[in-house]
């Protein structure tokens, strides 16, 4: 990846990130937790005033029992467990420090310290009430035990009113606890102790049971009432109601922030939107001039393709005009002088004529017995016309006549199967080749540029047949010599030095090495450039080396050149003797060559 | 018994010179050569009249060859035999061999001895004159006053013609082929610079019926284009003297045309010398109503050079 793709896949990264960031806070206030630890403060809350009820109700017997007193225990901690649950899944654990945090330990130290207060409360309560219950028992067995007993009337009376007193007294202290009560009764209990002292020992043993039963109610129900005078100041109600403010408020600022994101998300997304269109917009653009320079492109394309087409076509004309003029030459040699020839047996023939007629005129004079003096004319005339055709040298004449114009006619015929084996249009596309023959009849077809330019040296060495297309490597071929004669300045007899060798087993060399001025090493590296030409405008079109690139690589061989300006250069062409796997390959480059014509 | 004259047949095929020799061995001294050198050796020991030599030859051309033979032996008539349409080598032959004909191989056998007897005696009847020999120009004429015309719509308003040559001779522009008949009818021309189409017509039937009426008006042929074809016709129907392809160097053109007054001069001096101006009577319709009047039209020229006219 490049560094500008790291960087724009950050920035989309960071972009979606802020985006979910946003998206989360936005979701982030759960109204169903809320309402659900409103509830549960409002049941709590509920709670604890019945519980308080349920506590006033022991403390004044209208409870018997004390299940009431402890039951919601239980339901207080579920509730504080689901309220715990549901703030840690509303706030976060480990929130410390916020007016909700604080609310919450506030009203927890306040329930604790109700619980405890209440558990108190309850085994006061519970002490109280044993020794209520037992009081009118303790009295009626003192009153019993008393009346028993051999003391005087007088004592037993005060000392059943005194127990009555005290037992009335104790129990209405237990409903209205009041000061001047209890001062009166402590005040009776020492009065019946003082009065027991007179007792029997067992009497007063009782008497005392039954005064300290007063003194544990009296007692009991102080601190009864003390705990519930604590209890009833304990603010649980006031801290759940301030827990519930804190939570609501908490709630609220929440809600708060939340519409704040939702500002914030609508923001950036307008922001991001109005990014993407305006990328969309950058995108659309550049597509457009993408599209325009995509059509110049094509248009640059088909019109070099044309151009290419035109100029390989052009090549071809070039190089078949070339090759037409130079054949026109070869052939119009002999045909001169085979015209020459026939029109001079022509003119022969009126000789030869002249003496068949003699003869023949002579012959019938001679068979019809005509006169003496006719037959001698004729006989002159005859004899006269033979010396002459005999002096004449006429018949070894025309026979020589006939052997050149046979012999030009022999070289016509020789100059069309050359041709014939150059183009090998006769004979399958892809065949076997042997490149000796090859290029022997390439020297031939360029026998015309070659002439009196170049002397031509060949080193061969035995190389097998290659399966290729012929008349493509024969073009390779005339055109490599074309140009090697055209590298030998005028003026001077070049050396073109025509090498075969067998590299491997696979593999076949032709190298074609002259001596004329090399290629400069500036524009060697653009020799097999199409369209590239040091020949003047109109006179090459640059394509000879490159449709010769071309068709070796279709082959699936090599063409190297080494070059020495001054010295000379040598065209290397390493040739398979079978086309490695794709056979079809010279087909392909035909079609090609087909399609561009 | 008049002398047999000699023909030198060059070409590296030997069948060719084989046939050409039994074509003339009959009624002319015929020497043969393979190659440029061998034919310069023969033109060196011996008096050659023609030398028909093909262009396309081993180490030496035939446009070099005949270039030499014309130092060597001004009085042999040249002919060129070309089977290849070689334009520089043509041009070559003009300016530098001055060939009497361009012959086309394949020949035809009696174009060829027609040509070759006609060339031959033209060389018999003149290879005396000593103005031949001469690369000097002859003394003018007492009283001629050779001048140039520029017939060429395109360079004659240029006044480098009349700056240049008008110190040494009067120089008259034209830009039509009716006005370049005003002009020869009324002036005394040497030399005529012109192209091969004047004004949209070619000047190649002025200039032929200008040559068979006036051998001596010399022609100076400045043409941006011409074939192998054209060119065969300026020296076998017009025998053009020069011929450059423009743009021209003006250091060639003033040598072009220095030469081919030194050429005129020297055919007024010595009249007998015009036949080697001959031109070929070109083929059928050629010979127009256009020719014709071409020709009436020159006929009070003659009077100024003082020799007859042969038609």
């Amino acid at each position: 990846m490049t560094r500008n793709q790291v960087l724009s896949a950050a920035i989309g990264i960071g972009l979606v990130s802020v985006l979910a960031f946003l998206v989360v806070k936005t979701r982030s206030v759960d109204f169903d937790a809320h309402n659900e630890i409103i509830s549960t403060l409002r049941q709590l809350k509920q709670l604890d005033a019945e519980w308080n009820a349920d506590v006033l109700r022991s403390k004044t017997g209208f409870n018997t029992n004390y299940d009431p007193v402890a039951s919601p225990l239980p339901l207080i901690a579920r509730l504080e467990a689901t309220f715990q649950e549901r703030t840690t899944a509303v706030l976060g654990s480990g929130e410390d420090g916020s007016a909700v945090t604080s609310a919450i330990d506030a009203y927890k130290k306040a329930m604790q310290t109700k619980i405890a207060l209440i558990e108190n409360f309850k085994s006061q309560n519970a002490i109280l009430r044993n020794s209520s219950r037992y009081l009118p028992v303790a009295a009626h067995d003192l009153s019993a035990a008393v009346a028993g007993t051999a003391a005087d009337g007088a004592t037993k009376s005060r000392t059943d009113a005194l127990v009555n007193q005290l037992v009335t007294g104790a129990m209405t202290y237990i409903l209205t606890p009041d000061g001047s009560l209890r001062s009166s009764v402590t005040e009776k209990s020492a009065s019946l102790g003082e009065l027991s002292n007179k007792f029997a020992p067992e009497l007063r043993e009782q008497a005392e049971l039954f005064g300290s039963h007063v003194d544990t109610v009296l007692r009991q129900q102080d601190a009864g009432d003390k705990l519930l005078t604590e209890l009833t100041t304990l603010p649980t109600a006031a801290r759940i109601d301030a827990l519930t403010d804190a939570y609501n408020s908490e709630h609220d600022q929440q809600l708060i922030a939340q519409q704040n994101y939702r500002l914030a998300l609508i923001a950036y997304s307008a922001l991001l939107l109005a990014g993407i269109a305006w990328l969309a917009s950058r995108l659309f653009k550049s597509y457009r001039l993408l599209r325009r320079s995509n059509a110049s492109l094509k248009k640059a394309h088909d019109d070099l393709k044309e151009s290419q087409t035109y100029m390989v076509q052009s090549e071809k004309m070039s190089a078949l005009g070339q090759m037409v003029a130079g054949i026109a030459h070869e052939i119009n040699t002999p045909l001169a002088y085979v015209k020459g020839t026939i029109d001079l047996l022509a003119e022969q023939i009126g000789q030869i004529k002249g003496l068949a007629r003699t003869s023949y005129t002579l012959t019938r004079l001679m068979r019809e017995q005509a006169d003496k003096a006719t037959v001698k004319q004729h006989f002159l005339e005859l004899e006269g016309v033979a010396r002459q055709t005999i002096d004449g040298n006429v018949v070894e004449e025309m026979g020589s006549l006939l052997e050149t114009g046979s012999h030009g006619i022999g070289q016509i015929s020789e100059i069309v199967l050359n041709l014939k084996n150059f183009s090998r249009l006769d004979r399958a596309k892809v065949s076997e080749f042997n490149v000796q023959e090859g290029l022997d009849s390439t020297l031939l077809l360029a026998h015309n540029l070659l002439k009196n330019k170049v002397r031509i040296e060949k080193e061969f060495d035995d190389v097998p047949p290659i399966t290729c297309s012929p008349s493509q490597i024969n073009q390779v071929f005339l055109n490599i010599i074309s140009n090697a004669a055209q590298a030998i300045p005028d003026g001077r007899m070049g050396v073109l030095t025509l090498r075969t060798s067998q590299v491997n087993e696979d593999t076949v060399c032709v190298e074609i090495q002259d001596d004329g001025d090399g290629i400069p090493s500036d524009i060697l590296p653009k020799i097999f450039d199409p369209f590239f030409t040091t020949k003047e405008i109109g006179k090459g079109t640059g394509m000879g080396l490159s449709i010769s690139y071309k068709i070796i690589q279709e082959h699936g061989g090599r063409i190297e050149v080494n070059t020495e300006p001054g010295v000379g250069t040598v065209f290397s062409i390493e040739l398979p003797v079978k086309p490695n796997q794709d056979s079809s390959a010279a087909e392909t480059f035909e079609d090609d060559l087909l399609l561009a014509a | 018994m008049t002398i047999k004259p000699t023909v030198l047949f060059v070409d590296d095929e030997p069948h060719i010179v084989n046939l050409l020799k039994m074509m003339f061995r009959a009624d002319y001294e015929v020497m043969s050569a393979t190659s440029g050198e061998g034919a310069l050796d023969i033109v060196q020991t011996r008096k050659v009249h023609v030398i028909v030599s093909d262009q396309r030859m081993p180490g030496m051309l035939g446009t070099e060859l005949l270039a030499q033979v014309r130092k060597l032996s001004p009085g042999t008539m040249r002919i060129l035999l070309t089977g290849y349409s070689d334009l520089a080598a043509m041009v070559g032959s003009i300016n530098e061999g001055e060939i009497y004909r361009f012959v086309n191989k394949p020949w035809n056998n009696d174009e060829m001895r027609a040509l070759v007897r006609e060339a031959a005696e033209t060389a018999l009847s003149t290879d005396a004159s000593p103005a031949l020999a001469s690369e000097e120009a002859a003394p003018a004429a007492a009283g001629a006053d050779p001048g140039i015309l520029v017939l060429d719509e395109n360079v004659s308003q240029n006044g480098w013609f009349k700056d240049h040559f008008g110190p040494d001779f009067p120089v008259f522009a034209a830009q039509s082929i009716d006005d370049a008949l005003t002009v020869l009818e009324q002036r005394d021309i040497g030399v005529v610079i012109t192209d091969t189409k004047v004004g949209g017509e070619e000047t190649l039937n002025l200039l032929r019926v200008l040559k068979q009426q006036y051998p001596v008006v010399m022609t100076v042929m400045l043409t941006a284009q011409a074939d192998s074809d054209a060119v065969l016709k300026m020296i076998n129907q017009a025998q053009v003297c020069r011929l450059s392809f423009k743009p021209v160097k003006r250091g060639a053109l003033d040598i072009a045309v220095k030469a081919a007054m030194m050429h005129h001069r020297r055919y007024r001096a010595d009249p007998t010398l015009v036949r080697r101006q001959r031109v070929a009577r070109s083929a059928g319709h050629e010979e127009s109503s256009l020719a014709r009047s071409l020709a009436s039209r020159l006929k009070g020229i003659g009077r100024r050079f003082g020799f007859g006219l042969h038609s």
